[in-house]
């Protein structure tokens, strides 16, 4: 949370509806107060990040303070989408946290070599789901500290 | 300004002036005429004036008829005069007016008074007297006033006339004073302007005159003075710059003479020098006592160059390699006892022998270039001075150099002032003689020994004869055995060259020797059997029929390198060959290179095949392992949601909360049914890899119509027209699995085609780059480049949303893989249709029924 108390952004770009949906669930009881934007594809999601089309107001479309991307995406692939994020000096601030059902050492390697922030795989197991996206909130909503969050203090 | 222009101003200005003084004279005369009668008109008229008052007074009192006619001729001269004084402008026109009114009064009054006059006379009683008084009192008045004014004409008159005489006296004087301050100006300035500076001038010739140089008179105008002042300074200027240069050449000439009294005093010191060395050579030619010679030679040394003592010496080289340093000549110089017995016994013929050669004397030897030292006791080079040498205190060591060879040495010493490089010059010559002299002497001892060995020589010579005819006589007959041994080598060379060529003969490689001008003198049955025989002609001529040389032969590298050469060539019947090529000499030993081939062709396309099967594996290896992670992701994605959603339907259930339950089944459901397909189109692709069923020749058309025919709902659905192109190939493969290829990329045709309202398909072949391209094109919504790889992969969609797993193009690309064949995508992008190309290269067949290859 941050000091004015206003809930923490998080731009999930996820192209499974039943995957987005599983996150949407775990973090909406979530202690830390969240909003989650969603993107269906990776072009979705760079053009609500450039704020393109139909993303092109800031009101509706706000930077996220956070970003989860899975890696297989139609269109434009996750690695792709997170190498445009952390090539633009307005964007590579904002910690991306790869999830994917991926196990695949070459895509954890590629992701990390994109600068990604973090790499979660997918649980298959329902309570182990829950519990990454528990803990998930808490660390990188709750004990992280975002660049955006200058004046928080109940870290401290 | 020029003083010229200046006197043809001053002149132009007193002409000028002369010019305006004559006019306003002419011009002040002609005013003072004009008022001198101006003057005269005045007083006639006041005259007349008078007169006609004396008259009427006359008249009035006497009555005397006679008076009238003088009044009337005084009357009509005043009108006269009037007249007249209207012309004239030096007159007041004011005082005019006023007499003419006053005459034309009195002549208006006077008839009047005249006939009141009259009848007064007649009695007539009518007549008031009283008025004709009142009529003479107003003419009175009239003539009264008519006087007065005439005066004051006259007065007036006089005035103006003496005020306009008065001005010109005036103007008169004053032009006068001007004209004589003009010319006094004038003068001043002629005078300043011409004679100071004439005189600063005369004054600066006087002094130059005088021989001072340094006044410079002053130049501040450019007129004619200015400009001579000017001339007159560069003239002064002239003669200082040649009385400096006069300065300068004196003392140029005091140089050279100076220089020429030195080298004068050089030239002498060369004379005695030359002298001394023509004294040697004379000496040395009169086969003087060496010892002598040098004796001299050494004080000739001292005397030219000042030295108190010094030394002249040959190197004598030992067969051991020792250096020795044999006295020539020594001077007389004052050492201690011992050393004066040392000077005495090397007085004698033999001299006297130095072993060591080191310090500056080893210098002078080792180098063999001069040594100059000016301060010995202090020079790193120093060696010491022997027991009772006299002191140094400066030392020039000189080389005698005889092809390139130091052969002797001269040391002088205690030159006042020490040595210079000059004098190491100035001294070549002699160096020269003294090395020619000692070079002389060593050649006529080396001839008194050669004499003396000719003789010993001769005697030996006479011997050896005697020895070699017995010599020669034993060898005879050693020579005949030698050459019975020889024919049997010969006959054992031949049994051996034989075999060689047989060896050669029979070699399954071909040996051939070639030319540097192309021809091959020698070549092995295989090389013939091979490329038959050369006929004399040139290598390229018979084996390729060219005209010159093959561009890619790298044979004759060789002939540059003269190293071996090992390369590949492709022979005219199409092989390879491992080619080795050495140089090698001829029997005449003529440069020749000799070329081993052994044909490699089967080892070669062995070794091309096992790369083609390498490169196949490693696609393959990779396309399983693509394969493998994708099942894996995507087989794993629907499986994470079932879970999950049992997961949240289990937490429901216990809480209580059964509103998403069914939403959350249909999930699962779906995700299980997705998992299914996915499971089942792996299996078929996996099936594709191996080839069940064997290839056969299938008419395209006949595959085309099989697939619209089975896509026909669709197509009929969507309303898709479809064209198909005449003349299509016939091709050869997996029938079922062609039919796939075309089934999918119809259906991905039609599933793709947007919002277009006359979707096209069409369906046809085309030839390119000597291959069969096969292809499906449509107008439907296109593809971005970008995408144009993604497509094809597994499971990979560009839109989530449509229908299917994405697996249809990675499978026709297995397809048309497994048949040898490419596949691409061809689009203008989006929205502008897209063509799927494709080929099955070495299957397919065209409709004449040739095979292509």
């Amino acid at each position: 949370m941050n000091v004015t108390g206003e809930p923490i952004i998080i731009l999930l770009v996820e192209d499974d509806e039943d995957h987005a949906e599983i996150v949407k669930r775990s973090l909406k009881n979530h202690r830390v107060p969240n909003k989650i934007r969603h993107a269906a594809d990776g072009q979705a999601a760079v053009d609500y990040l450039f704020r393109r089309g139909e993303y092109s107001n800031p009101e509706d479309s706000p930077r996220p303070h956070l970003i989860l991307l899975d890696l297989r995406l139609p269109k434009m692939d996750g690695l792709e989408v997170l190498k445009q994020i952390k090539q633009t000096e307005g964007l590579l601030r904002i910690p991306v946290v790869v999830l994917t059902s991926s196990l695949a050492e070459t895509d954890v390697a590629r992701a990390y070599g994109h600068h990604a922030n973090s790499y979660l795989v997918k649980p298959l197991n329902f309570k182990r789901f829950t519990e990454l996206m528990t803990d998930f909130g808490f660390y990188w909503l709750g004990w992280n500290l975002n660049p955006f969050d200058r004046d928080r203090t109940d870290v401290a | 300004m020029t003083i010229e222009s200046r006197i043809r101003i001053t002149t132009l200005v007193l002409i000028l002036y002369a010019v305006g003084l004559v006019l306003v004279l002419s011009w002040s005369s002609h005013q003072v005429g004009r008022g001198i009668s101006g003057i005269e008109t005045a007083s006639q008229i006041n005259r007349s004036a008078f007169m006609l008052r004396v008259l009427m007074k006359d008249y009035l009192e006497q009555g005397n008829k006679r008076i009238l006619g003088q009044w009337d001729e005084q009357n009509l001269r005043l009108g006269r005069l009037l007249d007249e004084g209207q012309l004239s402008e030096s007159l007041d026109t004011a005082l005019l007016e006023g007499i003419r009114q006053r005459y034309q009064a009195v002549n208006h009054l006077y008839p009047r008074l005249i006939e009141m006059r009259a009848s007064t006379e007649t009695g007539d009683l009518n007549h008031d007297v009283t008025a004709t008084k009142m009529l003479s009192a107003l003419m009175f008045l009239q003539l009264e006033q008519l006087v007065h004014t005439a005066n004051d004409l006259s007065m007036t008159t006089q005035t103006l006339t003496l005020k306009k005489r008065n001005f010109v006296g005036s103007l008169i004087v004053a032009l006068g004073i001007l004209a004589v301050m003009v010319i006094l100006v004038n003068i001043h300035l002629i005078r300043r302007s011409v004679v100071y500076p004439l005189q600063m001038l005369s004054k600066g010739a006087e002094s130059v005159g005088a021989g001072d140089l340094e006044l410079v008179p002053e130049t501040k105008s450019d007129d004619e003075v200015g400009k001579l002042t000017l001339a007159f300074n560069t003239m002064i200027a002239g003669l200082r710059k040649r009385t400096s240069d006069l300065k300068n050449a004196h003392s140029e000439l005091e140089l050279r003479i100076e220089e020429r009294t030195a080298a004068y005093e050089q030239v002498r010191t060369q004379n005695d020098l030359l002298q001394a060395v023509l004294r040697a050579q004379t000496q040395f030619i009169s086969f003087a006592n060496p010892q002598e010679l040098f004796r001299n030679l050494l004080h000739d040394l001292l005397t030219s160059t000042d030295s108190e003592f010094g030394f002249i010496g040959e190197i004598i080289n030992t067969s051991e390699g020792e250096i020795y340093l044999k006295d020539r000549a020594i001077a007389d110089i004052s050492w201690d006892g011992e050393s004066r017995k040392t000077y005495q016994k090397f007085a004698d013929e033999k001299g006297l022998d130095f072993p060591i050669i080191r310090g500056l004397w080893g210098d002078v030897v080792r180098t063999g270039n001069p040594v100059i030292s000016n301060d010995p006791a202090n020079d790193p080079r120093r060696g010491g001075l022997p027991e009772g040498h006299p002191p140094l205190s400066s030392f020039l060591g000189l080389p005698f150099r005889s092809d390139g060879e130091v052969i002797g040495v001269a040391g002088i010493a205690n030159r006042p002032g020490g040595y210079t490089q000059e004098l190491v010059d100035f001294l070549q010559p002699y160096l020269a003689t003294c090395a020619n002299i000692i070079e002389a002497y060593r050649n006529e001892n080396r001839r008194k020994a050669a004499e003396a060995e000719l003789v010993l020589a001769y005697a030996q010579l006479e011997q050896r004869v005697l020895d070699r005819t017995a010599e020669l006589e034993s060898a005879n007959e050693r020579l005949v055995r030698e050459i019975d041994e020889r024919k049997r080598a010969e006959q054992s060379a031949t049994t051996e060259r034989q075999r060689f060529n047989e060896v050669l003969e029979i070699l399954p490689a071909y040996v051939v020797l070639l030319a540097p001008d192309y021809h091959v003198p020698f070549a092995n049955r295989f090389f013939e059997e091979r490329f038959g025989k050369s006929g004399g002609k040139r290598c390229f001529e018979y084996l390729f029929g060219r005209t010159e040389p093959c561009e890619v032969c790298e044979t004759y590298t060789v002939l540059k390198t003269n190293a071996p050469h090992h390369w590949e060539w492709t022979g005219p019947d199409g092989r390879n060959y491992d080619i080795h090529d050495f140089p090698f000499a001829d029997t005449d030993a003529s440069p020749l290179i000799m070329e081993v081939g052994i044909d490699i062709t089967e080892q070669k396309s062995a070794e091309a095949e096992r790369e083609k099967l390498i490169t196949e594996l490693e696609t393959k290896n990779a396309e399983l392992e693509r394969f493998i992670y994708s099942v894996s992701h995507d087989l794993k994605s629907p499986l994470i949601t079932i879970m999950t959603f049992l997961g949240f339907i289990e937490h429901a259930i216990a809480e209580g909360h059964t509103d998403n339950l069914n939403t959350d089944l249909e999930r699962i459901s779906r995700a299980a049914s997705k998992m299914g397909q996915l499971l089942d189109e792996v299996l078929e692709l996996s099936r594709i890899g191996r080839m069940f069923n064997p290839p056969t020749e299938i008419p395209m058309r006949d595959l085309v119509d099989e697939a619209v025919e089975l896509v026909s709902g669709r197509i009929a659905q969507r309303g898709v027209k479809i064209t198909i192109a005449p003349d299509l190939p016939v091709l050869y493969g997996d029938h079922p699995r062609l039919l796939d290829i075309l089934q999918n990329l119809i259906e991905n045709a039609v599933k793709f085609m947007g919002d277009q309202p006359n979707p096209e398909i069409e369906i046809g072949a085309r030839e390119e780059a000597g291959e069969t391209v096969l292809y499906v094109g449509d107008n439907g919504i296109g593809i971005e480049a970008c995408y144009h790889e993604r497509i094809f992969r597994l499971f990979d969609k560009l839109d989530q949303k449509t229908e299917g797993t994405g697996i249809g193009l990675a499978l026709v690309k297995r397809i048309v893989e497994i048949h040898n064949g490419r596949i691409w995508v061809e689009t203008e992008g989006i929205g502008k249709g897209s063509t799927f190309c494709f080929t099955l290269s070495h299957t397919v067949r065209v409709d004449d029924g040739e095979k292509l290859t």
